[in-house]
């Protein structure tokens, strides 16, 4: 007579080893099982990651997930936020030398996952911003809501990500090879990838560790002189990614 | 208002769902999808509970597993249970956690004596903790299993008499089950405490690819099928007026669709309050 706990170890080894089973768990329906709570977690992956898998197809995604989740089983019934590591499981594997913005691509695309389940919160009005005596604007802290990410990439994975949301534009690219930054963000209830230089990457960067606009905008003058401070002010306030401290 | 027949929810068929004008309709969750603090999906839940009662359907408290319910998790739930008042609460007989790992499924046991007391333990624990009383799921099966000391039926029966839970009965399952183990699922109804239901799920299956129909699968993709229809149309007479949810989890078709497949469900239900014949 099998004791459960007995039974239950049996039966996860079984599906963890994803062979056939031994005794009763040879039956050939038990494939549905080996099957079904990795398509789970596969399904978790295609929901998360829906231009990697474009990218590279779908049979080479699902030899990709297929050897994610056997490494990466979960712990908990809350699947939201699964695929965190695949990025850097992608950086491991033969992938990042055949598809080398592959893991970019899939960084951008877990954060636009990461964010979709913050709370909502308002942005800085630009129009207060702007109405801001110098002194006192020079003063103004800013940090990103909840809902926002401050993003770098060595790889042109932006336009790439961009063009696969319009079809019929992905035949024709040919990006510039270099690194790209973004805010991704969630403002209104629509979540927007916008393309920043790098200058308003080092801005966005300044104003998260701490320093207020005025401070920002001296660190990216003498980083880069030619930066156009009001229009990376304005680029950061219409992303709708920044609230006051 | 009274339930009738109800839809398991999708956020894409958000809009549709709160302007139905659908006589009965509820809406039915799994609590998981749910339980991110602070989710813009929380609040799109509240909006639907205002439209509409709202039942909420777990799937990962594994009561079927040695192990107790994880306090967390149960935490988790009651939170959802408390903000959204379902008019019911329901999960499954299965396990799907075994110590750190979890396994997105419903998986099977052995239905032995000892597991009867196990899961009796677990339901007194989530109904503790809830503090109210929780309907369980027949599940889906899919091969025999050595050591089962009891039928599915005596197994349910028995827990309802020992915790005071509750039953919902899926008859996609018992379909499914019947026909992947070869036992007559009307012998089933027939054995099942009636007094007990309290929640009927119907949902479509897929054939195996490689065994076709001698395995069936409880895949929630396909529209519900002629066999459950007429088990469902069966039993409900027995019934009378029973919340039933249409589930559909792959192949999503539109709201539309959807409505029309609880339409027949609502009118199965109102032939069974007033038969033709009285």
């Amino acid at each position: 007579m099998p004791d459960l706990a007995q039974f239950q170890r049996r039966f996860a080894d079984t599906l963890l080893r994803n062979t056939e089973g031994d005794g009763d768990l040879s039956h050939p329906a038990f494939a549905v099982y080996r099957n079904s709570w990795r398509k789970a977690l596969v399904d978790a992956l295609e929901a998360n990651f829906p231009v990697v898998e474009e990218l590279i197809g779908s049979n080479a995604f699902g030899m990709l997930t297929s050897h994610y989740v056997s490494a990466n089983p979960v712990s908990s019934p809350v699947l939201a936020g699964y695929g965190a590591g695949l990025a850097a499981f992608i950086e491991e594997s033969p992938l990042a030398e055949s598809v080398p913005y592959l893991a970019d691509v899939a960084r951008l695309e877990y954060l636009i996952a990461e964010i979709r389940h913050t709370p909502d919160m308002d942005s800085v009005d630009a129009g207060m911003v702007g109405s801001l005596p110098a002194e006192a604007l020079e003063k103004l802290e800013l940090t990103t809501i909840p809902a926002a990410r401050i993003a770098i990439f060595a790889t042109p994975a932006v336009t790439i990500w961009k063009a696969h949301q319009q079809p019929g534009r992905v035949g024709k690219l040919s990006p510039e090879w270099k690194a790209e930054y973004a805010i991704v963000a969630r403002s209104d209830g629509r979540t927007a990838v916008r393309a920043i230089d790098r200058a308003t990457a080092g801005f966005a960067n300044a104003l998260l560790a701490g320093a207020p606009l005025g401070a920002a905008a001296e660190a990216v003058t003498s980083t880069y002189p030619d930066a156009d401070i009001a229009a990376i002010l304005s680029a950061i306030l219409s992303s709708g990614a920044f609230r006051q401290l | 208002m009274t339930v009738s027949a109800g839809i398991g929810f999708k956020p894409q068929h958000f809009e549709e769902a709160i302007a139905s004008p659908a006589d009965g309709l509820w809406f039915e969750v799994h609590a998981e999808n749910y339980m991110l603090d602070g989710s813009p999906r929380l609040a799109m839940l509240e909006k639907l509970r205002e439209a509409r009662p709202l039942s909420i359907h777990g799937v990962g408290l594994s009561l079927a597993g040695h192990y107790r319910p994880d306090p967390a998790h149960l935490a988790k739930l009651r939170d959802l249970v408390s903000r959204f008042e379902p008019f019911l609460v329901s999960e499954h007989l299965a396990w799907s956690q075994l110590g750190d790992t979890y396994f997105p499924d419903l998986l099977p046991f052995p239905r032995t004596n000892e597991a009867l007391k196990i899961v009796g333990r677990n339901i007194d624990i989530a109904q503790e903790a809830l503090g109210q009383t929780i309907l369980v799921e027949n599940p889906s099966l899919y091969m025999p299993l050595d050591g089962h000391e009891m039928e599915e039926a005596e197994f349910l029966a028995t827990l309802t008499e020992r915790t005071g839970c509750r039953l919902l009965l899926d008859i996609n399952n018992v379909h499914v089950s019947a026909n992947n183990l070869g036992f007559d699922p009307q012998v089933y109804l027939d054995a099942l405490p009636l007094e007990a239901i309290r929640e009927i799920h119907l949902a479509g299956y897929s054939l195996d690819p490689n065994l076709g129909e001698a395995l069936l699968i409880d895949s929630h993709d396909a529209p519900i099928s002629r066999a459950v229809w007429n088990l469902y149309r069966g039993f409900v007479r027995r019934t009378g007026l029973m919340p039933t949810l249409i589930e559909r989890d792959g192949n999503i078709p539109p709201f539309s669709e959807l409505i029309a497949e609880r339409g027949v469900a609502a009118g199965l239900l109102s032939e069974a309050i007033e038969p033709a014949y009285a």
